[in-house]
């Protein structure tokens, strides 16, 4: 029995199949170290932080203590993902910008990424439902409070765009 | 590019682990069979949430059985007298399962449960198999009188919750379910305002006129201890009398515990006699 596994999954929109990877290597080692995408932070690296914080069939998930071999067969958006193919930033980037919802923006990718699941599920979040999902990950310049107001932005312009 | 893994820092890249075999059973008598053939080093694997850390620290997994693909431990199931909660059910939709209705207060109390990011991959499973004090799931259960249920190379056995973090019988045991009895309408309301220094979880169940409290009492660093009182004490000094006076740790003293478990006790009284 080989110490490997071969994956097929989406990254970014983009198939990929029978991508042999060692069993023990992680998702953020995967998404950095492989496919260069060093937009996902590895912080704590234990899973608490969440500022490596990535989109998996929906769902936000730390990569950092996520198997590589858990997304055979998912759909994985990272930070580098959510441009759009024009190069314009998703309106959950342009709301942090507008909003300078950062401070170092170590934090800022898995936060981008936690919300932007947020949204996709809950279009119409409650500032107490973003508060619940954005205390999932840690920013320690903020205060939180600008980054509540971009999601809050975010949804709005969503719906706009939407509409 | 990687950093050695001499080099001091805290964290290490994947390429310093050794790689390990992986593999996928699809019932529980094939995972229990992975489980116990000790000479493999095997290691259960399903959240995810804290093998990758232990891994970076030095847990050893020579084969990693992954769970996910048992279909048989990943439902919720509702019968007259009993809920049965797969172990594989996560967090967030083991809160999120309209099933849970049976035992008021269940989904709210085990949605307070990690935070939103953790509850999509964290299971039932996996926190009680942490046998963690910090993780919360025991506590829940022991209040509701759980019954815990095991399969191993001898066959299925099965222990209350509270007596999980005392056995010596887990090595090679599949955790397959969690049965929690529905006799005597169990209501349950978890407080954990003080968490994470102290947690409180207290459950109702009626008895013809009469009705009683079940209490698990935690904190971060101590199993739970569970006693039970009548609805209508009026006495809170008598919950006292049972409480080991080494019930402590080095951020809570046993004096302080029992003046927590009152405070607590009242307001969660009140929300359970109205049904909150």
């Amino acid at each position: 029995m080989k110490n490997t596994t071969t994956l097929s999954f989406i990254l970014n929109s983009k198939e990929y199949e029978s991508i042999e990877v060692p069993t023990c290597v992680t998702l953020g080692d995967l998404l950095r170290e492989e496919f260069g995408l060093r937009g996902t932070n590895l912080s704590c690296n234990q899973g608490v932080c969440g500022s490596c914080t990535v989109i998996i069939d929906g769902n936000p998930i730390a990569a950092c203590h996520t198997f590589a071999f858990e997304i055979d067969g998912k759909n994985i958006r990272t930070i580098e993902g959510l441009e759009c193919a024009d190069g314009s930033l998703d309106p959950v980037q342009e709301s942090f910008a507008e909003l300078s919802a950062f401070q170092c923006g170590y934090c800022t990718p898995g936060m981008i990424m936690l919300s932007r699941a947020l949204l996709d599920q809950n279009p119409n979040p409650s500032e107490e439902l973003i508060k619940e999902w954005i205390s999932s990950n840690i920013c320690r310049c903020t205060g939180y409070a600008m980054i509540i107001e971009a999601v809050q932005l975010a949804a709005k312009k969503i719906k706009e765009s939407e509409a | 590019m990687y950093q050695a893994s001499n080099s001091g820092l805290i964290s290490t890249s994947s390429r310093d682990l050794n790689a390990f075999k992986m593999v996928k059973p699809k019932t529980i008598a094939d995972a229990v069979s992975y489980l116990n053939d000790f000479d493999s080093v095997p290691v259960a694997y399903a959240g995810g949430v804290d093998l990758a850390t232990a891994y970076r620290e030095n847990k050893q997994i020579g084969t990693l059985v992954w769970l996910k693909e048992i279909d048989e431990i990943s439902d919720i199931t509702v019968s007259d007298d009993n809920l049965r909660i797969g172990a594989l059910v996560t967090h967030g939709q083991g809160s999120a399962n309209e099933k849970l209705a049976c035992v008021r207060g269940l989904q709210e109390s085990w949605g307070k449960i990690a935070n939103v990011r953790i509850r999509f991959s964290a299971t039932i499973g996996g926190n009680l198999m942490a046998l963690r004090t910090s993780y919360e799931m025991p506590i829940l259960l022991s209040a509701l009188k759980a019954r815990i249920n095991f399969a191993n190379k001898d066959g299925l056995f099965t222990l209350a919750a509270d007596e999980m973090s005392q056995t010596p019988r887990l090595t090679g045991a599949l955790l397959t379910s969690v049965d929690i009895p529905l006799k005597g309408k169990p209501q349950i309301d978890y407080e954990r305002s003080m968490r994470p220094l102290y947690t409180q979880a207290a459950v109702k169940f009626q008895d013809g006129d009469n009705s009683l409290i079940r209490i698990a009492i935690a904190t971060e660093h101590l199993p739970p201890y569970i006693f039970e009182i009548p609805e209508r004490l009026e006495d809170f000094d008598q919950i006292f009398e049972s409480l080991p006076p080494d019930y402590a740790d080095l951020r809570l003293d046993n004096n302080y515990i029992r003046y927590l478990i009152p405070v607590i006790l009242k307001r969660q009284i009140k929300r359970l006699a109205k049904g909150q």
